[in-house]
């Protein structure tokens, strides 16, 4: 009964190291790629060098250990099949992650800014926002991020519509990948895949079982597989062992926490049965 | 010192002060709390203008796109609500606003998060997966619409079959849900300790350089 009365800094402490000892001893735990990883996958394989690809990049400090490794690593996938980039954001903080992107990914692999990557400035609105750009490009957005016009990005000038975008990729913790599925995917077709936090699931899921998404990355888990498929290990396949020794801790604590639980269920009965004699 | 080490430094200092609120309670935590808030007003209210300088008053000023001067009249009436007497004048933006963001989003709404959702559950059941998802759908609508129908399962002494099918698939129904919120609650539990992860990765991978 005293076990249901442990102070619950001694619970944290245990996570911390739980979840410390795989980082610093890596045990290579077993990774399956699930079906809405590898759909995502196939997609960017399937698209021909030179594809625009869309990224609405939401990713801010609140969501960026899940959101950011999946974003990277589908960027680095276009990047190494030779597909253009648009990023775009309808959160204030994404366009600092989009210029990561710019400098860190792409340009080092030789993108041409202007040409071959372009970052947009954050847009207000929402899903009325996501509803503009969707129907007037290029009006959305007369300069770029940096303060350039669009007038002077030749990428730019190739996108009228989401008519011209092969592939639309959400990075989010909200609802921007609903925003897209309804405004995009459903009135251009254009294929959709979306990168949420693991608790998106149940949010997430019924749009990729219906197949509005073309593909599902789930939290870290989901950039760790991607980063399987492209082998390019990175931050969310150096956390799978963590991720997976905190569950197993999770759930040692609430079947611990359970049995206990009747435990002390059953003698407060017996107590009571007792006192009734 | 260079400045990418110095911001480390302050965003280390910042999650260990954060974190320090699981012991307990105390003044760092409050005050990098309220550092937090204020830089994040900050931020959205430069980005917030930018965002408005960029998409309206630049336009007007410039002469391209004149119209931008209703958006940018409806905005500023936004503002009378701090007036007693005028605070009604901004329920006209207000209602403006519904009323786009209200037809925008519907179109969409209609055809992506009803029809099509509906008709991903109208499937032939070919294996279990499509099994799960018909049973599924249709023991949850029974739950929400015949547990309490008159006479229904909470009616005691009505045993008849029309009763006991949709009693048992509203049941069935009530598990299928608990399974879902099951699958909510470790979905979350799998994100918080993917925050969690990040910011460990962060201070001893890219702060104290112990991890790769």
């Amino acid at each position: 009964m005293n076990m249901l009365k442990t102070d619950i800094r001694i619970l944290h402490a245990i996570l911390v190291l739980v979840i410390l000892f795989p980082l610093f001893r890596p045990m290579g735990l077993p990774l399956t790629i699930t079906k809405p990883v590898k759909d995502a996958y196939d997609l960017v394989e399937s698209l021909p060098k030179g594809s625009i690809v869309l990224h609405a990049n939401d990713v801010a400090p609140s969501n960026e250990a899940e959101n950011w490794c999946q974003l990277l690593a589908m960027v680095k996938h276009n990047v190494a099949k030779g597909h253009r980039i648009i990023l775009v954001s309808t959160v204030a903080e994404g366009p600092m992650y989009s210029d990561r992107i710019r400098r860190e990914v792409a340009e080092p692999a030789g993108y041409v800014y202007g040409k071959d990557i372009v970052v947009l400035p954050y847009r207000a609105g929402n899903e009325t926002a996501v509803t503009a750009l969707a129907e007037d490009f290029q009006g959305s957005y007369r300069a770029d991020y940096y303060g350039t016009p669009s007038s002077q990005l030749s990428l730019m000038q190739e996108v009228k519509s989401m008519k011209d975008i092969a592939m639309v990729g959400c990075w989010t913790s909200g609802d921007l990948g609903l925003w897209y599925i309804r405004q995009v995917e459903a009135k251009y077709k254009t294929p959709t895949v979306t990168g949420i936090v693991a608790v998106g699931l149940t949010l997430y899921g019924p749009f990729q079982a219906s197949g509005q998404l073309k593909g599902l990355l789930l939290g870290q888990a989901g950039a760790a597989e991607y980063e399987t498929l492209i082998k390019s290990p990175g931050k969310g396949l150096a956390a799978m062992d963590a991720q997976s020794m905190g569950h197993l801790y999770m759930v040692l604590l609430i079947v611990i926490a359970n049995i206990f639980y009747f435990q002390a269920k059953r003698q407060s009965a017996a107590a009571a049965g007792k006192g009734a004699r | 010192m260079d400045l990418k080490v110095l911001g480390t430094w302050v965003a280390a200092i910042a999650t260990l002060s954060v974190y320090s609120y699981l012991y307990k309670e105390n003044a760092l935590f409050r005050a990098v709390e309220y550092i937090l808030v204020g830089l994040t007003t900050a931020h959205l209210t430069v980005m917030g203008y930018q965002n408005v300088f960029d998409v309206a008053i630049k336009p007007v000023m410039t002469g391209t796109k004149t119209l931008m001067i209703v958006p940018i009249i409806l905005g500023l009436l936004l503002y009378t609500r701090w007036s007693k007497q005028y605070s009604w004048v901004s329920r006209i933006p207000v209602s403006f606003m519904i009323a786009v963001a209200a037809a925008v989003t519907i179109t969409g709404n209609i055809d992506a998060s009803f029809m099509r959702q509906v008709r991903a559950t109208m499937v032939p059941i070919k294996d279990f997966n499509t099994f799960v998802v018909v049973a599924g759908t249709i023991s949850t609508l029974m739950y929400f619409f015949f547990m309490t129908i008159p006479g229904g399962s909470r009616a005691e002494g009505n045993k008849g079959i029309l009763v006991r099918i949709l009693s048992g698939g509203g049941e069935l129904g009530r598990w299928v849900m608990m399974i879902a919120f099951g699958a909510t609650f470790g979905s979350g539990v799998m994100s918080r300790i993917g925050l969690f992860i990040g910011r460990v990765q962060f201070l001893f991978g890219d702060w104290l350089h112990m991890i790769k």
